[in-house]
């Protein structure tokens, strides 16, 4: 078995490296005696979809990234994606990036955040890139392709890129194994109560997660069917296999939505009778994945609701009145689907044939295409080029000088000297000051300006901005009032006591609400939290 | 002013697709004119198809609807013009139009009554109904993997299926090269060809004008024996 990855194949074409990996496939007609194994060709093919991962593991070293385990890494990015993958979305690739970056951290504590990021990179990148596998048929003995990728980008209607698992990494690197969703849904529930009765609630975990992805399996098909039901009702397969698995579906539903109860109990029990941390840790971490799960169950009911709904709307909409035309082409099911079914080589020409003709004559005159609008005329062309130039003004057009408004001044403004000036001050403050004082110190050093703007500092500062106070940012100026007052010959009111908050003085706001700065009777700025209020204090 | 003048200046207001008669006083009048003398109408029509033109409709509505009359006319377009394309991306490209097609016409219905209804299709609802057709064909064919040496055997659904759908280039934009850019371009062609305008409210959006049906069915018709064909050999094979 062969399994090539395409790079970038959209980007730079089909580039494949070839790389060898097992002779299984080589070697299969020696070993399998009986007829054909279609069963060991899907486990061939199985382990081909593991390949990505292989390859960032083995090829670890060449980046000096031996640190990181990549098998963990990729599942746990396939696990995140699953996780979000709700009916119509999947996990935006920079939040996929976030959630990583803290488990490559934990191989690799020390490593610098360009590294992380690449390493995280590197790994979505892989996970994204579409992969060609080869394996010999077991049945004719035909080399044969196929073509998988684990996750895939897909844009919302907003343009954004979001990424979604594939069935194929969610059946081989979720599931474990491609089994029936039915009854891999039935085990893991068994499972999951067994387990709990047996108190080995790590291991319950993990078919509990399991039976969400059938959820969120389930939901995805339904929501298909609701969409091809609006658009053509009778590709939806409501003829075939469609009302069988809604039926299957809902009755599963109903059982489910009881075992889940269930289990929602013996949990909670098993939570609130742990007297270990760990069993309580665990087993509450499992209440809210099966709490999850319910949440799943009842969205997928909502939507097979849906479904129903929209068939009998549609069935009016589309079948009745159409008896009439019934021999018409139809785009669907008479070129789409055909086509699409039908190998490259049969319909190429079909399908050329049939957009060359809705290619028309080309978008306008940018086209390199014939355009009647466009044909070239000699006469016109020689013409031109024969005219003689048009006389050229050397100098050009007169430059005006353009007029400037003069710049408005806002005559309230402080000026920058102003602001350096109190700043000095400000900073100088080590411990609190009267206010009076430090007026009269800015009307002494730098006039009436600085001294005003100082005044409305202080002002300010009676209502600190106590959000801004942080280690190795500017202080913050605080002010209060302890009933002193002051006059001198410009200035007059509460002599204020004036000083710095620095981190550690705001470090009471945990308690409080919203603490206010007081002035003791030493002289000292304190933050006080504001007074209890009557109702917490009477009992 | 001769009547040849006339022949030529109405054929000269149907070669530019944009154009409708509502807007301009003298396309209206002739078309009117096509449409009521005899005389007129053959030599427009025996002109339109000595250059290579066929005539889609002529109506107050659409105005002169014309196409290339076939592979050999000076008109005609060709896929190599649209783009330069691996054979992979030429498979797909030419699909991306049938697909425009389907999703504003899924049935038979909607294709062959004028209903007046503008269809809207967004660059996501074209992409989807790739998607999931390919899926389900994937879901109930089961058949085997293409042989490597021979990929003219690979059907169609599976190409579509491994190709990339979504991504963006270094700079953001949007990327030709995979599937929702090759829509995306497709549309913005049906736009310069005055088949289609983007809604400005809605993004990747795009309202279809009435004409757009009068050419799907011509392009309809002009594959239609081959696809009968096809379907024939599709209807026969197990699957």
């Amino acid at each position: 078995m062969v399994v090539r990855t395409s790079g970038r194949s959209s980007r730079r074409g089909p580039e494949q490296i070839g790389l060898f990996v097992a002779a299984a496939a080589g070697s299969a007609p020696l070993l399998s005696s009986g007829p054909a194994d279609s069963g060991r060709e899907n486990r061939v093919k199985a382990l081909a979809c593991t390949q990505p991962l292989h390859d960032l593991q083995t090829n670890r070293r060449r980046r000096g990234w031996e640190a990181y385990d990549f098998y963990e890494l990729g599942l746990a990015a396939i696990d995140a994606v699953v996780e979000r993958m709700g009916v119509d979305a999947g996990i935006d690739r920079r939040a996929l990036e976030q959630q990583l970056r803290p488990q490559a951290r934990r191989f690799a504590p020390r490593a610098h955040d360009a590294t992380i990021e690449a390493v995280v990179t590197e790994l979505v990148e892989t996970l994204i890139r579409p992969n060609v596998g080869e394996y010999t048929s077991a049945v004719d003995e035909v080399r044969r392709r196929f073509d998988f990728a684990l996750l895939t980008e897909h844009e919302d209607a907003d343009g954004a890129i979001y990424l979604r698992a594939t069935n194929e990494a969610i059946n081989v690197l979720v599931g474990g194994l491609n089994t029936d969703i039915e009854s891999a849904q039935f085990a893991a529930e068994a499972t999951l109560e067994h387990l709990i009765r047996k108190g080995l609630l790590d291991d319950a975990a993990r078919p509990a997660r399991e039976a969400r992805i059938r959820s969120i399996q389930y939901m995805v098909w339904v929501q298909q069917v609701i969409e091809e039901t609006r658009r053509d009702i009778r590709r939806a397969g409501w003829r075939d296999e469609v009302p069988g698995r809604l039926d299957a579906i809902r009755a599963h539903l109903s059982e489910r939505i009881e075992t889940e109860e269930r289990l929602l109990a013996a949990m909670q029990e098993a939570r609130d009778s742990a007297e270990k941390e760990e069993p309580r840790r665990q087993a509450a971490a499992l209440v809210e994945t099966i709490d999850d799960c319910f949440r799943r169950h009842q969205e997928l009911h909502a939507r097979l609701m849906e479904a129903t709904r929209v068939f009998f709307e549609e069935q009016d909409r589309q079948v009745y009145g159409r008896a009439s035309l019934l021999g018409a082409i139809d785009l669907t099911e008479e070129a789409l689907i055909p086509l699409m079914r039908s190998p490259v080589g049969t319909i190429g020409e079909i399908t050329a044939r049939f957009a060359e003709r809705l290619l028309l004559f080309g978008p306008g005159p940018r086209s390199r295409s014939l355009t009647p609008r466009l044909q070239p005329r000699l006469g016109a062309l020689l013409y031109s080029l024969l005219r003689p130039p048009p006389p050229r003004d050397l100098e050009g057009e007169p430059v005006e000088e353009p007029e400037w408004a003069e710049p408005t001044v806002d005559p309230l403004a402080f000026d920058s000297d102003a602001w350096a000036a109190t700043d000095v001050l400000v900073d100088a403050l080590e411990v609190p000051a009267r206010l009076s004082r430090l007026l009269a110190s800015a009307l002494h050093a730098s006039g009436s300006e600085a001294a005003d703007l100082l005044r409305m500092r202080a002002l300010v500062a009676t209502s600190p901005d106590l959000d801004a106070v942080r280690a190795r940012t500017r202080h913050v100026l605080a002010a209060a009032a302890d009933g002193r007052r002051f006059a001198s010959a410009g200035f007059a009111g509460d002599d204020l006591l004036v000083g710095r908050l620095e981190p550690l003085t705001v470090l009471v706001r945990g308690e409080a609400s919203s603490p206010e700065p007081v002035a003791d009777a030493s002289g000292n700025l304190r933050l006080l939290p504001p007074l209890p209020s009557k109702r917490r204090g009477a009992r | 002013m001769s009547d040849a003048t006339a022949v030529g200046e109405l054929i000269g207001f149907g070669l530019d697709p944009r154009l409708s008669p509502g807007r301009n006083a003298r396309y209206a009048e002739l078309v009117t004119f096509y449409r009521n003398d005899d005389r007129f109408r053959a030599a427009i029509e025996e002109t339109a198809v000595g250059q290579g033109l066929s005539i889609l409709d002529c109506s107050p509505l659409y105005g002169l609807v014309l196409a290339a009359g076939g592979p050999e006319s000076p008109y005609a377009m060709r896929l190599d013009d649209y783009a330069a394309m691996t054979t992979d991306e030429r498979h797909l490209n030419a699909l991306v139009f049938l697909a425009i097609a389907t999703a504003c016409y899924p049935t038979a219905a909607e294709l062959e009554v004028d209903d007046s209804r503008l269809r809207s299709v967004s660059v996501q609802s074209v992409v989807r109904l790739v998607l999931q057709v390919a899926e389900r064909i994937a879901e109930r064919a089961g058949d085997a993997d293409p042989p490597v040496d021979e990929p003219q055997l690979e059907p169609l659904y599976r190409l579509v299926l491994r190709w990339r759908v979504s991504d963006t280039t270094e700079d953001a934009r949007s990327n030709p090269k995979v599937l929702t850019g090759m829509v995306r371009r497709a549309l913005k062609w049906l736009v310069a060809n005055g088949f289609a305008d983007e809604v400005a409210t809605a993004r990747d959006t795009y309202r279809m004008r009435s004409r757009f049906r009068l050419h799907v069915l011509d392009a309809v018709g002009d594959v239609g024996d081959s696809l009968a064909h096809i379907r024939d050999l599709a209807a026969v094979e197990p699957s």
